[in-house]
C-alpha cells in the first residue's frame, strides 16, 4: 500500500511547483486505477481502532467496521489524488460525502485486493467535485475458480474549491433551507485530542485535524474533526454482524475541536437508522447520515 | 409401574418439594439522606452502609445473630470496595458468619437486592435477610484512565529499558480525572437531559412538576412532624432528618428557579433543580424474614413482599424515554398478578424527576401507548393521586441511588401495616440504562 505520508509530500510539492511554474492542472481525470494486491489489514489496527470508540464493545477481527476498511483502503485513493495528473489539488480539498456498500465481512490478517479510481469530475457551485471509488475484494471464499469476491465498495466525494473545468458551466448555489432543529437524542463531547487520536489510528496526519494553528494556516477557523471519525462514531454499535449493509454520510459544516455535537437518531423504518448532527446552539447542521442494515433495498441517493 | 411420590418432610422448603411461603417485611432503617458534598462529605459508602445496618440491628435486637444473607450495593463504588456489603457486615455487631453479597442495577439496586432475597425466603433457602443499598457522591471514585494505562504498562515492564519507555509515555494531560457521572455512556446525555426529552414529549407542564415537588416536600415534612420516620431512621453525623427537605417551600419559590435540564428546548424547558432530585449521600437497609423466623423472635410483620418485575427499554436512539421502563414493568406485573392499576391503596413512584412520575402516569392513561407499547387492549388508566407518595418521595428526601429502594420498601411496608391486612402497595423505581424495577407489597 502506498504510504500516506509520501502522498502528502508529493501533493504538497506538486502544489508548490504548480504555484511556482503557474502550471495549469489537467482538465480531466486520470483513467488509471490504483490496484494494491495482497493488502493485509493488520490485526494491530483493529485494536487501535477499537480504542477510538470505547464502550461499544469489542471488534471481531474477521468482520471489521466499515470505517476501518475505509482507513485501510484510503492510501490507494490518496496515491491517485496526490499525483500531478490529478485535476484537483489535494491541499485544501473538502470532504463532502461518503457512500458505502459493505457487502460481506472484511477480515483482518487476510490478503485483500484494494482498487481505487476517480470518476465523475463535476461542476459544483463552489468549485469542482470528484468521486473516489475504492473497492475491496477478498479471497474466493473457498470456491476455487470463482475469483475474488467484492466485499466492500465506498465512494467518497471531494470538492476542489475554486477549481473550474473548461467548458463546464457553474451551477447555481441552491437556496439554503432554514435548518429545523430535530429532537435531541444524543450528544458527543469531542476533546481537542480527537483529531490526533484518529490520526494515530488512521495514519492520516492532515494538519487541519491536529493543531489549531496549522488548521488556521490552511484556511479553517480552527481544528476540526475528521469526517471519517464522525462516520465511525455514527456507525459504532450500529453495524450488523456479518455485514450486508449500506450507509452514507453527507457533511454540511465542519465540527470544531474541542466541541460537542448534538444528534438526532431515528428509525424511520425497519433496519433503517437516520442521523442528523448539528452544533449545540442549533444554528447549523454538521452532517446527516443513513444506515440500512439490509443493503439489498439500499437507495443510492 | 407407579410413580414414586415425592418424599415430603413436614415444613420442607419449596425448593425441596414443600410449599412456597411468605416473605415478610419486618422493618427498615436508613441514615438521613444528605445533599452531596455537604453533611456526609467525609463519610464513605462503607461508613454509611455500616451505620444503616447497625441501626437496623439495634432496632430489632439482632446483635450476634446470624442473618441468612445480606444483599446490598452501591451504584458508584471504589474498586477497593468489591466486597462492600460483606465488609460492612463485618463492621456491625451481626454474627460474622452472616454472608453478604453485592447487587447492582443502577438506581434500582435496592429493589433488586430486596426482591431477590424475598424470593429466596419464599423458596425456603433463607429464613432471614437484609437488603439495601448505599451511595455517596461525595466519595465517588475518580478515575485517571490515561494515567492508569501508563501505570499498568510500567507495572508490566520487565526490564529497565521497558520501564523507562513506559514512564516516558506519561503526559500531564493524563492526570485529567474522569469523574463518574449520571451520563449515559451510549448517548452522552445526562439522566436529566434524557428526562427533559421525555417530559417534553409527554407534554408535562412546569406547573404540574412544581406541584408534585411541592407535595413531596409538604408530605414528607408532615410525616416527620407526626413521627412517621421515628422507627425508620437513625441519625448519622450531624443529621437527624434529610437535609434536602424544604418544609417551607412554596409554588412561588419553585416557580422562580431557572431550567436546569433541556435548556436547548428554550421556552419549553420545564425541569429545574426544584423539580429534579439532587445528588445525595445515604444508606438504607430492610429486614426480611419468613413468618416463622419473625414470630420466633417476636418481631413485627408489616407486609408481604408479593412480587417484583424488572423491565428495560431501548432508549439509545430515542425510541423510548430513558426512565420509562417501569411503565412496562408495571403492565407485566399487574397482568401476572391479575390486578388492576386502581387496586392499590398506596403508590410509591420514585421521583427521580417530577417529570418521570408524571410522564409515567400519563403513559398509563394513554390509549395508544398502552395498546402499541404495552400490548394491552385498554389503557391502565388513572390512579387516585391522593394515594401517591403520601409521605413524600425522592424530590424531598433526595436520592442516594442504591439506597432509594430500601427507603421506599420500609416506608411503604409501614404504611400498609397501618392501613391494615390485605392493603396493597405498588413501588416503581426507574434506573439508568433504560431499566426499572416495580414491586407489590401487601399489608399485614
Amino acid at each position: 500500500m502506498p504510504p500516506l505520508a509520501a502522498s502528502y509530500r508529493a501533493a504538497l510539492s506538486t502544489a508548490a511547483k504548480d504555484a511556482l511554474l503557474r502550471r495549469r492542472r489537467p482538465q480531466s481525470l486520470p483513467g488509471r486505477t490504483v490496484v494494491v494486491h495482497d493488502h493485509v489489514i493488520p490485526r494491530d489496527l483493529v485494536a487501535s481502532y477499537a480504542g477510538l470508540f470505547r464502550g461499544t464493545g469489542p471488534l471481531e477481527p474477521a468482520d471489521l467496521p466499515s470505517v476501518l476498511v475505509h482507513i485501510a483502503g484510503f492510501p490507494a485513493a490518496m496515491d491517485l489524488m496526490a499525483q500531478p495528473d490529478f485535476p484537483l489539488p489535494l491541499p485544501g480539498m473538502v470532504h463532502l460525502e461518503n457512500r458505502v456498500r459493505h457487502h460481506r465481512p472484511v477480515p483482518a490478517g487476510v490478503p485483500l485486493q484494494v482498487a481505487a479510481s476517480a470518476v465523475d469530475l463535476a461542476p459544483h457551485p463552489a468549485g469542482t467535485t470528484v468521486e473516489m471509488v475504492v473497492t475491496v475484494h477478498g479471497p474466493d471464499g473457498g470456491r476455487p475458480g470463482a475469483g475474488p469476491v467484492l466485499l466492500w465498495e465506498g465512494t467518497s466525494t471531494y470538492l476542489g474549491r475554486g477549481v473550474r473545468i473548461d467548458g463546464q458551466p457553474r451551477p447555481d448555489r441552491p437556496a439554503r433551507e432554514e435548518f429545523q432543529v430535530p429532537d435531541l437524542t444524543a450528544r458527543w463531547h469531542l476533546p481537542s485530542s480527537t483529531g490526533r487520536h484518529y490520526a494515530t489510528v488512521s495514519g492520516d496526519y492532515n494538519p487541519i485535524h491536529l493543531n489549531p494553528l496549522a488548521a488556521r494556516a490552511l484556511g479553517q477557523k480552527g481544528m476540526i474533526a475528521h469526517g471519517m471519525y464522525l462516520a465511525g462514531r455514527m456507525l459504532a454499535g450500529r453495524e450488523p454482524a456479518g455485514a450486508g449493509h449500506a450507509w452514507s454520510i453527507s457533511f454540511a459544516t465542519p465540527v470544531p475541536l474541542p466541541g460537542s455535537v448534538s444528534l438526532n437518531v431515528t428509525h424511520p423504518g425497519p433496519g433503517v437508522t437516520e442521523v442528523t448532527a448539528w452544533d449545540g446552539r442549533g444554528r447549523r447542521p454538521h452532517f446527516t447520515g443513513r444506515i440500512e442494515r439490509d443493503a439489498a433495498g439500499y437507495r443510492d441517493s | 409401574m407407579t410413580e414414586n411420590p415425592q418424599p415430603q418432610t413436614p415444613g420442607a422448603a419449596a425448593v425441596a418439594g414443600g410449599a412456597l411461603r411468605q416473605a415478610v417485611v419486618i422493618g427498615g432503617n436508613r441514615t438521613p439522606f444528605a445533599r452531596s458534598h455537604g453533611a456526609y462529605a467525609s463519610a464513605g459508602n462503607k461508613d454509611l452502609l455500616t451505620a444503616a445496618l447497625n441501626g437496623l440491628v439495634a432496632r430489632f435486637g439482632l446483635q450476634g445473630e446470624r442473618i441468612g444473607e445480606v444483599a446490598a450495593g452501591a451504584v458508584l463504588k471504589h474498586s477497593r470496595d468489591f466486597n462492600l456489603t460483606r465488609e460492612s457486615v463485618l463492621g456491625t455487631v451481626l454474627d460474622p458468619s452472616t454472608p453478604a453479597r453485592e447487587v447492582q442495577i443502577a438506581c434500582a439496586t435496592g429493589m433488586e437486592a430486596i426482591g431477590g432475597l424475598a424470593n429466596k425466603i419464599r423458596l425456603g433457602q433463607l429464613d432471614s435477610a437484609i437488603g439495601g443499598g448505599v451511595d455517596s457522591i461525595s466519595d465517588a471514585p475518580i478515575v485517571f484512565n490515561d494515567a492508569r494505562s501508563v501505570l499498568m504498562d510500567l507495572n508490566r515492564a520487565r526490564t529497565t529499558r521497558d520501564r523507562i519507555r513506559a514512564a516516558l509515555r506519561f503526559r500531564p494531560g493524563h492526570l485529567a480525572p474522569e469523574a463518574p457521572g449520571t451520563e449515559e455512556p451510549r448517548t452522552g446525555l445526562s439522566m436529566g437531559e434524557h428526562q427533559a426529552r421525555t417530559t417534553h414529549r409527554w407534554g408535562i407542564t412546569r406547573q404540574a412538576q412544581d406541584e408534585l415537588a411541592l407535595a413531596s416536600h409538604h408530605n414528607m415534612a408532615a410525616a416527620y412532624e407526626r413521627g412517621f420516620f421515628d422507627d425508620l431512621l437513625t441519625p448519622f453525623g450531624t443529621l437527624t432528618r434529610d437535609n434536602n427537605l424544604r418544609a417551607d417551600t412554596t409554588l412561588e419559590k419553585l416557580a422562580t428557579l431557572k431550567p436546569a435540564f433541556g435548556r436547548d428546548l428554550g421556552e419549553e424547558a420545564t425541569m429545574t433543580a426544584g423539580n429534579s432530585t439532587p445528588l445525595t449521600d445515604g444508606a438504607s437497609a430492610v429486614l426480611l424474614g419468613s413468618e416463622a423466623w419473625a414470630a420466633e423472635r417476636g418481631l413485627p410483620m408489616l407486609a408481604d413482599f408479593v412480587d417484583f418485575e424488572t423491565a428495560a427499554v431501548d432508549f439509545v436512539d430515542g425510541d423510548e424515554g430513558l426512565l420509562m421502563a417501569p411503565a412496562y414493568a408495571v403492565a407485566r406485573l399487574l397482568q401476572r398478578q391479575g390486578l388492576a392499576l386502581q387496586d392499590f391503596d398506596y403508590y410509591e413512584i420514585h421521583e427521580a424527576f417530577a417529570g418521570t412520575v408524571l410522564a409515567t402516569l400519563k403513559a398509563w392513561e394513554d390509549e395508544s401507548f398502552c395498546r402499541e407499547r404495552l400490548g394491552l387492549h385498554a389503557p391502565l388508566g388513572p390512579i387516585d393521586r391522593s394515594r401517591l407518595n403520601v409521605n413524600g418521595s425522592s424530590l424531598a428526601a433526595g436520592h442516594p441511588f442504591a439506597a432509594t429502594g430500601g427507603r421506599i420498601t420500609a416506608s411503604l411496608a409501614k404504611m400498609l401495616h397501618e392501613k391494615g391486612p390485605g392493603s396493597l402497595g405498588l413501588i416503581s423505581v426507574c434506573a439508568a440504562g433504560g431499566q426499572g424495577i416495580v414491586a407489590i407489597l401487601r399489608g399485614r
